[in-house]
């Protein structure tokens, strides 16, 4: 099992990054077509979140960390932060797709979160057999 | 570093055609909410989206909150179909249903 990680400050244009540097890894790993469109929306609802929601209590973001694991059919994706965790928020000011897009579009995907570690999602995406 | 976004507009008469190039997202949907122009009560606001390449939920948003002001100031909304991968995530969220969306710009006023 391979594994990469990159670290980005969680500002909006981190979405661009990441959104970059998931494709470039997926097509790597033989990705193409939809499901690199997939991937491409997924990551960048993800750490999208985490710009706008894991650090709304600091003046300066923290980061977002974006970790791929090959498995023997499967590309798994990590998106982690160290802000707020999963607290409800009245004043949020998106229209609430994120993580609905990312059921939609990812093959499985989970969201693990603690006030003292905050947020973790993890998407699962079905490829060729390595 | 390559642009990733570009927005532009042109007026026909009450016919305001606005194109979207590249990526809208929450980098560059700011861009997008601040570009368009003026509209009067009776013009029509056609958003191509044929050479948009990738739309999250930040750009759906963006999208329905024009469906909110075209509502409330009396201008119409059109969408000009996007290719397969932006459209997928407008058809999924079901954008259709709050907006008019047609294959062509000839096809923006009813």
């Amino acid at each position: 099992m391979s594994a990469e990680c990159w670290s980005f400050r969680a500002v909006p244009g981190a979405v661009r990054e990441a959104r970059s540097t998931i494709r470039d890894v997926a097509r790597g790993h033989g990705a193409e077509g939809g499901v690199l469109d997939a991937m491409a929306l997924c990551v960048t609802e993800a750490v999208a979140n985490v710009v706008v929601h894991a650090y709304r209590d600091r003046i300066d973001p923290g980061d977002v960390e974006l970790e791929t694991r090959r498995l023997p059919d499967a590309l798994c994706v990590y998106v982690r932060d160290t802000g707020l965790g999963l607290a409800p928020r009245l004043d949020s000011p998106g229209p609430g797709l994120g993580l609905p897009l990312i059921a939609q579009f990812a093959d499985s995907f989970e969201v693990r979160s603690s006030d003292a570690t905050g947020t973790e999602v993890v998407m699962r995406f079905l490829l060729p057999s390595a | 570093m390559a642009r990733s976004f570009a927005v532009r507009w042109l007026r026909e008469g009450q016919l305001v055609r606005v194109v979207l190039e590249g990526e809208l997202d929450i980098a560059s949907a700011p861009e997008f909410d601040a570009a368009l122009p003026e509209l009067a009560a009776g013009d029509t606001l056609a958003i191509d989206l044929r050479q948009l390449e990738f739309i999250d939920s930040a750009g759906i948003h963006s999208l329905m909150k024009l469906d909110v002001a075209s509502r409330r100031h009396a201008w119409s909304l059109v969408l000009i179909r996007g290719s397969g991968g932006v459209q997928r995530v407008l058809d999924i969220c079901r954008v259709g249903d709050r907006i008019r969306t047609v294959d062509a710009p000839d096809r923006a006023f009813r």
